[in-house]
């Protein structure tokens, strides 16, 4: 009883902060900036978060860390737009939500896809909350208990989602996967830091950035494949959809909102596993495990749910070893403690006993934000979709740009705007074989993961391949991976034996 | 109908403008040494924006400012373990109106990477911070001095498996340096940052772990883990309670640190001018208050007294890194 007496007066002991009209104003300023970084691709949460950081020295530390995750979470957010209305997702956490978005928004439904992809986050981003607040200390314990053995086994049960998120033959997705591997081998080697192809040059030296990849392979390849069109083609007609639709599409799904949340927050909450491998996941299993999962891919509303409630739900997740160890699971989080450093805070067990109202500051500004987000993507819906009735004239040059700039800004390198293009007509090619984006950038984020951590642990346990088995979490990991294999070997002989054929 | 088209043309270009606007604004008009500095001030900060790093540049630019009288921005260009970013350093126009805050990892990249950087191509301003790097153990390891972590690990060669955040940076030189100093023979185990290496610290993954202060601090407050020393050759005013290497009887000082420097061929009265305000910014008590609170150490050394450093300093990593094996390039 005392303990959760203690706990309501740690949660309210920030709420005098919120009763200035400053930090409103504040709030509502961080929420456009985050909007702005997370719906153009190649600028990103963390690259907000840094840039805003010298702005908040002149604030209260609450008031500048409620600034600073207004940004955060609503940069999140915005991801999904781009994603949705254009084929490229805004932040790396937001791919698997275009697999469904873009086909919805393509029959005229984008106005529908934003509302569930704003209430999918807001509720994800709510029950991330709920669980930073209350569980904390479980999920720490099981964070900590991530060594390199278990990132090893989390990279293999991405990977086992490939079959779940290539459109069409799982040959090629499987391909896809491959190429995706190959092209995060190149540039220093992650253990002894050997050049592995940078054919001499400094500038494949540091590897090839992965969000100029997603740039060039999403964005520009597709204006490739809309250039084939005739130009002068009438845009798609959008129809209008009311706020009650977009609550009614998401909290009709309540199995899947709830799952997809947990998933985030639980992956989020994992040092360097972070939102986009979260989004990854909860699309594959939604699609395991929902009725019709032919839908997925061609505007599947339990898809976009999914994605969208379990990229938000990880930052709550990842706030969670942030502010109870300290430590930094993603570069958004790395720069939030940098950002309380300035401010003379030092997170960690001691924040919670030292600076409560901080504490309270961040649970209740996190909150505000995800009000924003509903009030920004419910009213927004409508103009966002009039994008779409932009003629394709007009539209794809625009997208051009876009994707020039981004892939500029992100390093302020020419050679990542040349890589960029490289993977647009890569793109445009592999497309017209069918083999669908997604498995390659999956790839290319999990290679390292894999490579690293594999070759780490082995020096670690000096060869042994023991501690896979020895280590409970690990054989944990296993064994979801062994049931995730053969269920789906079963499902699919089912299928094969009901279809007779292919 | 005519309109409609004019006014959407008009809107389209306004909306190119707007993007290409970042693009054209870092160009920079023709300038004079006397008149240096009379416009905006680039840093070049070759890690991406977030980083230790690139924090430390957003504070102390804030400074920087006030004493050149002109804005001072910060430029991100990440990639290749700061080689990127150094790399456009060089070739930047030689005028002082762009700069860069390079750490001792580009040093140490004239010997480990393939194509070696050209340090010699970049002329010294100024020093600004040290960082010396912790040998730290888990609080609830056995070791409770230096000696006796040295003692178990030459009783036991290759026992010790030692965190640091990658092969040839400067966390894994100056403790493997550190060691072979000592005559302990130790697994290195690379983790991608010092963030990384401390957690595996904390969570009992290793033994030891050569990270800086900053890296452990976390850890430190909640109970995780214990510093034996640090190698710097004095004790740090951050932490006077911790004994260094050579206290402790270990004949070995190495610390990181962070310099600036400008092109080659930049006229020296700019050095100059630009060398004075970091000297009265390195003086400021808001300053150094600013930089301790993020757990960074000012060490200023004027361009004189830097480049005499760096004529004792580079020899001495050269000779580590070729000790060490980790010599890559040519």
């Amino acid at each position: 009883m005392q303990y959760i007496q203690e706990t309501f007066a740690l949660w309210s002991s920030g709420i005098h902060i919120f009763t200035s009209f400053d930090t409103h104003l504040l709030i509502f300023v961080g929420s456009v900036i985050g909007l702005l970084f997370g719906t153009l691709p190649g600028l990103s949460s963390s690259m907000a978060l840094a840039i805003f950081i010298p702005f908040t020295f002149g604030f209260t530390p609450h008031q500048g860390i409620a600034f600073l995750i207004t940004i955060y979470t609503t940069s999140v957010f915005a991801g999904a737009l781009a994603a949705i209305l254009v084929n490229i997702p805004g932040t790396p956490s937001s791919i698997s939500t275009g697999f469904d978005g873009y086909p919805m928004a393509q029959r005229g439904e984008a106005g529908r896809a934003v509302g569930i992809a704003t209430v999918a986050s807001a509720l994800g981003g709510l029950v991330g909350l709920i669980f930073l607040m209350v569980f904390s200390p479980m999920i720490v314990l099981l964070a900590r208990r991530f060594g390199s053995w278990e990132y090893v086994l989390l990279a293999v049960m991405g990977v086992t989602m490939i079959s779940y998120i290539s459109k069409g033959s799982i040959i090629k997705g499987l391909l896809g996967g491959t190429l995706g591997l190959f092209i995060a081998t190149i540039g220093e080697d992650p253990i002894i830091s050997y050049p592995r192809f940078s054919f001499g040059t400094y500038q494949l030296l540091g590897g090839i950035d992965f969000v100029v990849i997603l740039i060039g392979l999403f964005g520009l390849a597709e204006v490739f494949l809309q250039l084939e069109k005739h130009i002068r083609a009438e845009p798609v007609v959008q129809t209008v959809s009311g706020f009650g639709r977009s609550f009614r599409d998401v909290l009709s799904r309540p199995v899947c909102l709830i799952r997809s949340s947990l998933i985030g927050t639980v992956i989020g909450a994992i040092p360097a596993a972070g939102p986009s491998i979260a989004s990854v996941v909860s699309y594959g299993v939604a699609k395991r495990s929902s009725r019709n999962p032919e839908e997925f891919g061609n505007g599947s509303i339990d898809g976009i749910l999914a994605a969208e409630s379990s990229n938000n739900a990880s930052v709550g997740g990842a706030l969670i070893p942030m502010m109870t160890l300290g430590i930094p699971g993603d570069p958004m989080t790395a720069v939030l403690i940098g950002a309380l450093l300035v401010h003379g805070l030092s997170p960690g067990p001691r924040l919670f006993t030292d600076n409560p109202a901080y504490v309270s500051a961040v649970y209740l500004s996190y909150a505000i934000a995800l009000v924003w987000v509903l009030i920004n993507g419910l009213l927004g819906a409508r103009w966002y979709a009039k994008l779409l009735s932009i003629p394709r004239h007009v539209l794809l040059p625009m997208i051009m740009v876009l994707c020039m700039v981004g892939s500029y800004s992100l390093n302020s390198n020419l050679f990542d705007v040349l890589i960029m293009v490289i993977f647009g007509v890569i793109g445009y090619l592999l497309q017209k074989a069918a083999i669908s984006p997604a498995p390659i950038i999956l790839g290319v984020v999990l290679g390292p993961m894999f490579e690293t951590n594999l070759r780490r642990s082995m020096i670690l346990s000096r060869g042994s391949f023991m501690p896979f088995v020895t280590r409970p979490m690990s054989l944990a990991i296993l064994a979801v991976i062994a049931y995730i294999i053969v269920s789906s070997v079963r499902q699919a002989r089912r299928a094969g034996k009901n279809s007779s054929g292919v | 109908m005519k309109m409609r088209i004019v006014a959407r043309t008009a809107l389209v270009a306004v909306l190119f403008l707007a993007l290409a606007l970042p693009l054209w604004a870092s160009g920079a008009a023709e300038q004079t040494p006397e008149t240096y500095p009379s416009g905006t001030v680039t840093s070049i900060i070759p890690w991406p924006a977030g980083g230790r790093t690139d924090l430390a540049a957003r504070v102390w630019a804030s400074f920087l400012e006030q004493e050149l009288g002109v804005p001072v921005v910060i430029s991100n260009m990440a990639g290749a373990g700061g080689v990127t970013g150094s790399n456009t350093l060089i070739r930047a126009r030689p005028d002082g109106y762009t700069f860069g805050v390079l750490s001792i990892s580009l040093n140490l990249s004239m010997w480990t990477k393939t194509p070696p950087f050209e340090f010699e191509r970049l002329e010294p301003v100024a020093m600004l911070f040290s960082a010396p790097m912790t040998v730290s153990v888990a609080a609830d390891s056995p070791w409770q001095t230096l000696d006796e972590l040295i003692a178990y690990g030459r009783a036991n060669p290759g026992a010790l498996r030692h965190a640091n955040s990658g092969s040839g940076t400067s966390q894994h030189v100056i403790s493997a340096a550190f060691f072979q100093t000592a005559g302990v023979e130790v697994t290195h185990v690379p983790y991608g940052g010092d963030g990384p290496a401390a957690t595996a610290l904390a969570t009992g993954e290793v033994e030891v772990a050569g990270a800086p202060m900053i890296a452990m601090q976390p850890f430190l407050d909640g109970g995780d883990v214990r510093i034996l020393a640090i190698t710097g050759e004095q004790r740090s005013p951050l932490y006077p309670d911790i004994p260094t290497v050579r206290e402790l009887g270990y004949d070995f000082a190495l610390e990181s640190f962070d310099g600036i420097y400008v092109p080659e061929n930049t006229p020296r009265a700019v050095i100059d001018r630009l060398d004075a305000a970091i000297a009265r910014m390195a003086q400021r008590p808001d300053f150094i208050e600013a930089m301790h609170r993020i757990s960074y150490e000012i060490a200023y050394l004027s361009t004189d007294d830097f480049r005499e450093y760096l004529a004792v300093v580079n020899p001495q990593l050269e000779q580590v890194v070729n000790g060490l094996g980790l010599r890559l390039a040519p």
